[in-house]
Formats: C-alpha cells, structure tokens, sequence
C-alpha cells in the first residue's frame, strides 16, 4: 500500500539514529496523516533528532522513514511539499523580514513570489514590522518570520520545531489557531514542545518521545488521563498532622499516609480528587492546612511513569 | 536559483567584519608599493613587481588568505550558525548551490586581490614597459582565486576546522614543504598559478621564473576546480545536519 493509498504523509518504521555510542533515537514507528500531532518529551529526549531525519537534514541508521511515498533523506524536491521552522533563532541578519520570507518563496520556484510573501507575513501577523532588518527582532518576531518563510509555498507537511519558545502568550494563540487552520485544510502538522500545555492546547494527537523511545502515541486525552491518573505524593504541613492524617486515611482518593518526624506523607491516585478533598478533610477535622506540596512533579517524572508503567 | 543563491552569499560574506580586515591587508601590496616608488631600491622596477610585489606579497600571501577567508565561510559560516537550514530546505539541486556559493567566493576574493594587484603593479611599474606583468599576474589570480575557492569551499563541508586546516596547505604544504620536496610543486595551486602568470607575463629579462610550465599549470588547475567543485556537491547531497542546527 503506498502512502497515498493509507492516506499516511509520514511513515516511520522502526527507527533509530545514533551518534557513536549514543541512542538518540531508538526503534521508533508511528504514521501521520492530514492534522495536528504534537512531539512531547522532555528536552533531550530526541525530539529534535527524529524531527531533522523527517525534514531529510539526517539519515537514519537503521529503519525506514519515508515522507509522502519518497525516503525523507537525499531527496531535495520534497521541500516543494514541506515547510519547515528549524528550532535555532538564527536568521540572515542582514535582510528584511520582507526579503527573508521572499527569498524562501523565490528559492521555492513560486511564480509570484511577491504576493505569496505579503500572504504568508500576514498569516503571521508581521506586516508592519517586515521592512525592518531581522537582526533586529525579538525572540518571537524571529519565530514568526520563520514560520511565515516556512508556509510561504503553502506546503503540504508542516514541521516545526520548539515554534512556540519566545512567543508571548497572545502570538502563542494566534499561532496555534493558525495552525489548527493548516491541518483542517488537509495538512500535516508536526511541532515538539517540551511544555505539556503546549501540546494539550493544540495537539489532537500527540507522541511522547521519552530518552529516544516513543513511550506513548495517540489520542492526547488519553495519554493526559495516563499521566494525571497515576500515583502522586503530597507532602503536607498544617497545625496537626496526626488528626489530618486520620481524616485523610478514611479518603477513597488516598491510599497511603506516613506520619514521619512530624511529616505528613500522602499518596493518591486521583490527583484532581485529592486536591479537594484535602482542604474539605482539614476543615471538617478542624485542622488549619499551611502548605499542600505534590512532589517530584516534573515532566520528567510524568515521561519516567510513562516508559515504566 | 543560482544567482539568487550568489547574491544572497556576496550580501553575506562582503558584510562580515573578516571583510575589513582582508581590505586592510590588501592595501599592503600597494604600501609596498609606494615605499619602492619613493625610495631609491637598488632593484629594477619589473623584477620588484614580479618577485617581490605580485609573486611575493599577492600570490603568496594575500591570495590564499582572503580566498581562505571566503571560502571556507561561504558555506562554513551558514552550517556553523545554522541558517544553511534556509537554503538545504528547499527544492533545489545541491549543485547549484554549491556553485552559487563558489561564484560568490570567487568574486570576493577576486575582487580583493585583483584591485590590490593591479593598483601595486601600476604603481612600481608606471613609466616601465612591461605591461604583461601586471595582466600576466592579474588573469593568474582570478583562475587561482577560482582553484583556492573551490578548494577552501570543500574543506568546510569536510571538517568544522576548515580555517586551520586551510591555514595548513597554504602556508605550511604550499609555504614550507614545497620548498623542500621537489616534484610536490605539482600539488601546489600556488605553483599552478605562477605557472600561469608566467607565461602571459613573459618576463624575458628573467625577472621571474616559474617552475611549472603553462599548459601542466593549466590541466591541474582544471583537475583542482572541476574536482573540488564535484566533491563539494558530492559532500552537501550527503550531508547531514545535527541537532543543533
């Protein structure tokens, strides 16, 4: 079955790259097709290593990775249908951000260049400032200029790598709509976050990329259920712990409590339960709570339950 | 795409601050120059521009040096900062942004040493008739230019130390060793290129001898340009960008 019978953009089977003797990425298989899916996993997790050998910029060394029916690596004429914003800030200093989204629509072959470049600037809400020299932007600026050379053939498959990271919380959304724009028009779009909320407010689909292996794929509600419904541990300290401890115990949210030194330990599976049902025990036992802290509450713990699980 | 490839990499190489340094150094040929006008060398005029200014200071010196600067960044700066991803993500034969690239080091290099060689020739030489001396080394440098680009641009896509080990052959292989090995004149741009000023200069006073003869210095010229320029293309359509880029 080719790619355009399956309806799958990206096929990736069995994958890995390594440099010497370090899996950057290791044995990894997922297929895409037309919409939005996020590339979630902590930073070094290979996130970037598998997004360049879907932009063709690496060569597997083991396993296939072929994107619309052609292999991703060593085929040029593949950038006609893929856009792609690198991660990395650096732009040609010296142009416009006019010039710099026109030399991409020109180096595309597009036979009006010009009015692609107007287009794609104010997908991105850059008009205004896209006479001014690159080197001059912001962080964010930067980003959206990016963005808008990397749409401006108007390509099928979209990879983005970190696009949100120095977008203010307004470009963050404008940018997000524009891309669920992209995929309900029948793209494929490919963007890596190591922020969680990132991919929850803009993934439908999402991959989580954990020290090279994909330690999950799906449907995001899913794998958001996975990672909220598993063990957490609250460290609490109120005015008596040993009363909080026994109205906690009772709690069908809480299957274990450690009273140590004076600290109160307690572990829950429902961590959205737990938090109000805590405060709700306190009051009835009468008991003034100073501090609820869930600990070890870094992605990387939620990537770590995910690959052990 | 080729052109727009030139433009784009002339905008980039003649905007780097190395630029200014490499004028600067350009200007002490024709210092030289102007010192040798004033005061009174006991060395005659065409032989002073042959060995000392052109052979000396250009070939020797300046040539490979700016051609050195160029080259190596005219692709080795993009790979380094990482906007060669702008130019790698597009439809576009890896060919022709190999050329792209070389036709812009070539005519920054070109147009540093040339103006350089020119104006000192003129200046030592104003009043001589030799006029094949300064046209003699001036179409020797722009084919050298070529070579030592072609050269230079190969060396930053084999290894991220193009500029020392560009230091290396110029000035250590071609510089020292040479000197000292005969018969490795035949691997020396530097040899291929006097050997070519040599014969349209048609120094017939024995101002300056080459040790190459014309049509050898020609062929291996050819064999460095062609050679280099196809490795290149070789080298950028299986080249590999890591993560950091």
């Amino acid at each position: 079955m080719t790619a355009a019978d399956s309806g799958n953009t990206v096929e990736v089977a069995n994958v890995s790259r390594w440099y010497g003797n370090v899996v950057a990425v290791n044995d990894v298989s997922f297929d895409l097709g037309p919409g939005v899916t996020g590339l979630l996993g902590p930073n070094g997790a290979g996130k970037s290593t598998l997004l360049h050998m879907i932009s063709g910029f690496l060569r597997p060394s083991a396993g296939a990775l072929q994107v619309l029916g052609e292999p991703a690596f060593g085929t040029p004429a593949l950038y006609g249908k893929i856009g792609l914003v690198p991660e990395r800030e650096a732009v040609y200093a010296f142009l416009t951000g006019y010039q710099f989204v026109l030399l991409s629509a020109q180096l595309q072959g597009l036979p009006d260049a010009e009015a692609a470049t107007s287009r794609a600037l104010r997908e991105v809400d850059m008009t205004s400032a896209s006479e001014r020299q690159t080197g001059g932007y912001s962080k964010g600026m930067k980003q959206r200029v990016k963005i808008a050379a990397a749409l401006v053939h108007d390509p099928q498959i979209l990879l983005l790598d970190e696009p949100f990271n120095g977008a203010d919380p307004r470009q963050r959304l404008q940018m997000m709509d524009m891309l669920r724009r992209m995929a309900a028009d029948g793209r494929t779009v490919l963007f890596s976050s190591h922020i969680l909320e990132e991919v929850e407010r803009l993934g439908e689909n999402v991959l989580v990329l954990v020290a090279g292996r994909l330690a999950a794929s799906g449907d995001f509600r899913e794998i958001r259920k996975l990672m909220t419904d598993r063990p957490h541990t609250f460290t609490i300290r109120s005015s008596d712990n040993r009363r909080l401890a026994t109205a906690l115990v009772g709690d069908e949210s809480v299957f274990g409590v450690e009273l140590e030194n004076g600290r109160l330990t307690v572990r829950t599976n429902e961590f959205s339960t737990f938090v109000s049902v805590a405060p709700q025990a306190a009051q009835t036992a009468g008991v003034s709570l100073f501090e609820v802290r869930p600990e070890d509450e870094s992605l990387e713990s939620v990537f770590d339950y995910l690959v052990t699980r | 795409m080729i052109a727009l490839v030139l433009s784009l990499s002339l905008r980039q190489l003649l905007g780097q601050r190395r630029t200014l340094f490499l004028v600067l150094l350009a200007l002490v040929p024709l210092l030289a120059a102007i010192i040798y006008r004033i005061g009174n060398a006991d060395v005659e005029a065409p032989e002073f521009a042959a060995n000392a200014l052109l052979n000396g200071l250009v070939v020797q010196g300046l040539l490979p040096l700016t051609a050195l600067i160029f080259g190596t960044a005219a692709l080795g700066s993009e790979i380094e900062d990482g906007t060669i991803t702008y130019l790698l993500a597009k439809p576009i034969a890896r060919w022709r942004i190999v050329v792209g690239k070389l036709l812009a080091s070539w005519t920054a290099t070109t147009a540093v040493v040339l103006l350089s060689a020119v104006a000192s020739g003129v200046v030592v030489l104003a009043g001589e008739s030799e006029p094949r001396i300064v046209a003699g080394f001036a179409i020797a440098l722009v084919v050298g230019a070529l070579a030592y680009s072609a050269l230079f641009l190969l060396l930053s896509l084999v290894t991220s130390r193009a500029l020392f080990a560009g230091l290396g052959y110029a000035f250590i292989w071609e510089g020292v060793v040479t000197n000292f090995a005969p018969g490795v004149q035949r691997l020396s741009i530097r040899e291929y290129t006097l050997g070519i000023a040599d014969f349209i200069a048609d120094t017939s006073r024995g101002n300056f001898d080459a040790e190459l003869g014309f049509t050898y210095s020609v062929i291996l010229m050819a064999v460095v340009c062609i050679g280099a320029a196809a490795l290149a293309v070789r080298r950028l359509s299986r080249f590999e960008l890591g993560e950091s880029a």
